[in-house]
């Protein structure tokens, strides 16, 4: 067990990485799905309520009734009317939507009402969500529109009653309800978002600490010196694997574990059976990482490699499996790549699985982990060859320094 | 000191694995961004109606108003653009089911009218994912709900105080004024460019890609080290002055970094067509700023004692993975997360470089006057000395019992 126990001390040696990724990234999935809204299981639909700002230059009983519309279902922000607070507001994302009503708004509106001509115009500025901030200002003609409406029906009626009966009927509101379909999210996707964000975590971690662990224990001169051991060679590699495969175990149990324990409301909803799928597909999954480390490792890459290598190519497959943003709004020919990353497969396995109610959707969770476990067999040859390869070279005193020596 | 800046980044160049951070990395997550925001950016500018399914109605009078409603939301006067796309059904569960056939199609259902007592109720989906498209299509149909509604109730009071309110020319001009959609506002912009919601993704990238240049300042200067290398120890009893030595590391780290930010802001102009408004030198400059703060990040790093050269490597990864995702990087809903941490907390985005960055681009962007972007280059600037003062006592000559 000497080269076993060689193996953990090289990873106590570099522990900050297994500390960063495995660990402390860890965290930051948990973070993230922590704070979003899984599905609202009251029933109740919550209408949504944007941070908007106005700018009253008018002052008058029809601008403050805007503004007092808007503050019935937004979020009001105090802007100062000055252009660096206006710029700040929008350039920073602080509103979703800015009223700007110009000085003498009400009158020219009452009057074009009245007139039935076309009225007079406030301006408005989106940020950064264009759709809210359309949204929010569709809110704001609706109001507007029952004004004029009131004030075309009484002739006679002053602003200040238009406004106040225009108020009241706004407060009129459809009965809303919730229903689910077997597409809506519920908590169960909290765990399944924490999982699925994982793939960067678990992949980043894996690939570092392995490669490490093989490019260490690569380098010509110990491995010269673990050739020339009476430790056979089976023995060494079965011990060097043991080593890879204990680091690729303890990340998948610290990821999951965190996960079911941080969420354990999500993981009764999804029940044991889930659950269980779920830790094999990222067990699956995690294989990949570990062929990928092992690969890099027999290609002797340093540790500034490994690490680069592994957040680069983590990165692009997390994204691939959709934990960034949902591979629904990616454009099919994306979608379609997804397809050839482990990934796509992975995220899909967790998502079925936490869903999972009958036998069809279990097999088709064994799929893709079987999926995953190729990409994994596949990665393992590749790199046993690049490893097989590197042994006959000269740098590493294979045949060709060999050839070089006799040649001298 | 011209020789040692020279080799120095002779060195980093030649270095395959810092730049594939320095410029690798910010490459290839520019290209994926193309790939995730190209679409996204598409869609906003064409929206597809929202499929809703409506359970036919009787023949009442409230039920021929609510369906002149419907037809007029779902057809506008060219039969195109419409707000939805309706689908009559015959009873709620025959809505359910288009809404479970639907649900995981490109375009689902989001809900169901079902007009009761002459009021409509609404059943929406519950959201399919945490994006906001969803949760916004879903409160555009209970919008145009609640406004059937409040209209409905403002003409029932009208009819009710005077029945005889909607016959002739007044109730022709009342009827055409409900009908009649109001344009009371007019959208403008405040600041030099339409904020645009990709853009934002892109400059957190460039926060991070400047941070992750940070690892050539951490290679460069723990190559000075004396214990760490056998170079080291040759720079160490070299004739040129530590302090000189020490200057043309940083700066050629600097340099390499600058470059490296300055190649990948122009892919991301260039090959992702995003477009910085004609700012390229406030650009470069908040560019350099970046650079000298990732470089006295990794010279901080550096100075971390009892930690080998990997381990380095690592915590300048975790602190950038960090630091990016309170910068928003990690697709919308971080960006969100981001957004509502810096309201709250606006201190954690004052300490956060890459925040800083990309908020420095912002204001290259979004603002009228130089002085939101001079304040954030304070603030970078600041951190660079706070970092190299932290580093001060492991860059200074140091003696060794033995090397």
């Amino acid at each position: 067990m000497q080269v076993f126990k060689c193996a953990m001390r090289i990873i106590r040696g570099n522990i900050a990485f297994p500390l960063i990724y495995i660990v402390g990234l860890s965290f930051m999935g948990l973070f993230m799905a922590m704070s979003f809204s899984f599905g609202n299981p009251g029933g109740d639909f919550e209408r949504p309520a944007y941070d908007f700002a106005v700018i009253d230059r008018d002052q008058s009983e029809l601008s403050v009734a805007v503004e007092d519309h808007l503050r019935a279902e937004g979020n009001a922000i105090a802007i100062e009317d000055s252009t660096r607070q206006i710029q700040d507001a929008v350039a920073k994302g602080q509103v979703d939507y800015l009223l700007i009503i110009p000085e003498g708004f009400e009158d020219a509106f009452v009057e074009a009402a009245r007139d039935g001509e076309e009225s007079p115009v406030m301006e408005t500025v989106f940020s950064f969500y264009s759709m809210e901030g359309e949204f929010v200002d569709q809110g704001v003609n609706g109001f507007l529109g029952m004004v004029r409406t009131l004030l075309v029906a009484k002739p006679d009626a002053s602003i200040a009653q238009a406004v106040e009966e225009a108020s009241t009927f706004a407060d009129e509101r459809a009965d809303v309800s919730v229903v689910e379909s077997s597409a809506s999210v519920s908590e169960a996707d909290r765990l399944v978002f924490y999982l699925q964000w994982s793939t960067y975590t678990l992949f980043a971690g894996i690939t570092v600490c392995v490669g490490l662990l093989v490019t260490t224990l690569g380098r010509v001169d110990v491995r010269r010196r673990n050739l020339s051991s009476p430790l056979s060679f089976v023995a060494y590699n079965v011990q060097l694997a043991a080593a890879c495969a204990v680091v690729t175990l303890v990340a998948w149990a610290w990821t999951f574990c965190l996960g079911l324990v941080v969420f354990s409301e999500a993981a009764a909803q999804i029940g044991a059976v889930g659950l269980v799928l779920c830790a094999l597909s990222m067990l699956a999954f995690c294989c990949v990482p570990l062929a990928f480390g092992l690969l890099l490792g027999q290609l002797g890459a340093s540790s500034i490699v490994c690490n680069a290598a592994g957040n680069i190519v983590g990165m692009v497959i997390s994204f691939f499996g959709g934990a960034w943003i949902s591979l629904d709004l990616l454009s099919p020919e994306v979608a379609t790549l997804a397809h050839g990353l482990p990934g796509y497969w992975y995220a899909t396995a967790c998502s079925i699985a936490a869903h999972a109610s009958d036998a069809a959707a279990f097999q088709t969770v064994f799929g893709h982990i079987g999926v995953l476990l190729l990409f994994a067999l596949a990665l393992a040859c590749v790199s046993l060859v690049a490893g097989r390869k590197r042994l006959q070279t000269s740098e590493a005193g294979g045949n060709r320094a060999a050839e070089i020596t006799v040649g001298a | 000191m011209w020789n040692t800046f020279k080799y120095t980044v002779l060195d980093l160049l030649r270095m395959p694995g810092v730049l594939v951070w320095a410029l690798g990395f910010p490459l290839i997550l520019s290209t994926v961004f193309m790939m995730m925001f190209g679409p996204i950016d598409e869609m906003g500018n064409q929206l597809d109606p929202i499929p809703v399914a409506v359970v036919q109605s009787g023949e009442t009078a409230d039920d021929q108003a609510f369906n002149a409603f419907l037809q007029a939301m779902s057809k506008d006067e060219d039969g195109q653009d419409a707000l939805f796309a309706i689908t009559t059904v015959a009873s709620p569960s025959e809505a359910m089911q288009l809404i479970e056939d639907t649900a995981n199609g490109e375009n689902p259902c989001v809900g169901y009218i079902e007009l009761i007592d002459g009021e409509p109720e609404v059943h929406v989906v519950g959201a399919a994912s945490t994006g906001g498209v969803e949760k916004i299509n879903s409160a555009i149909l209970v919008m145009a709900m609640d406004t059937y509604v409040a209209n409905s109730a403002m003409i029932k009071e009208l009819v009710a105080e005077d029945p005889m309110m909607l016959a002739g020319p007044a109730g022709t001009r009342i009827m055409d004024s409900m009908l009649e959609p109001l344009q009371a506002t007019v959208q403008t912009t405040v600041t030099p460019n339409q904020p645009k919601e990709s853009v934002r993704f892109y400059f957190a990238l460039l926060g991070m890609a400047a941070l992750f240049g940070g690892s050539l300042g951490l290679v460069a200067l723990q190559r000075m080290k004396p214990n760490t290398s056998a170079l080291g120890a040759r720079r160490a009893v070299g004739a040129t002055p530590h302090g000189r030595a020490v200057a043309a590391t940083i700066l050629g780290s600097w340099i390499i970094t600058f470059v490296c930010l300055f190649i990948t802001y122009l892919y991301i102009r260039y090959v992702a067509n995003v477009s910085f408004g004609d700012h390229d030198f406030e650009c470069l400059l908040v560019a350099a700023f970046a650079a000298l703060t990732a470089t006295a990040l990794g010279s901080a790093i550096s100075a971390i004692p009892h930690v080998p050269e990997s381990g380095k490597s690592g915590i300048l990864t975790g602190i950038v993975c960090f630091a990016s995702l309170f910068a928003g990087l990690y697709g919308q809903p971080t960006m969100e997360l981001a957004d509502m941490i810096a309201r709250n907390f606006p201190v954690v985005e004052l300490v956060n470089p890459a925040a800083q960055i990309a908020q420095a681009f912002y204001s290259v962007m979004y603002y009228d006057t130089p002085l939101p972007l001079m304040e954030h280059l304070g603030i970078l600037l600041v951190m660079a000395l706070i970092l190299f003062a932290l580093s001060a006592r492991s860059l200074k000559r140091r003696r060794y019992a033995s090397l």
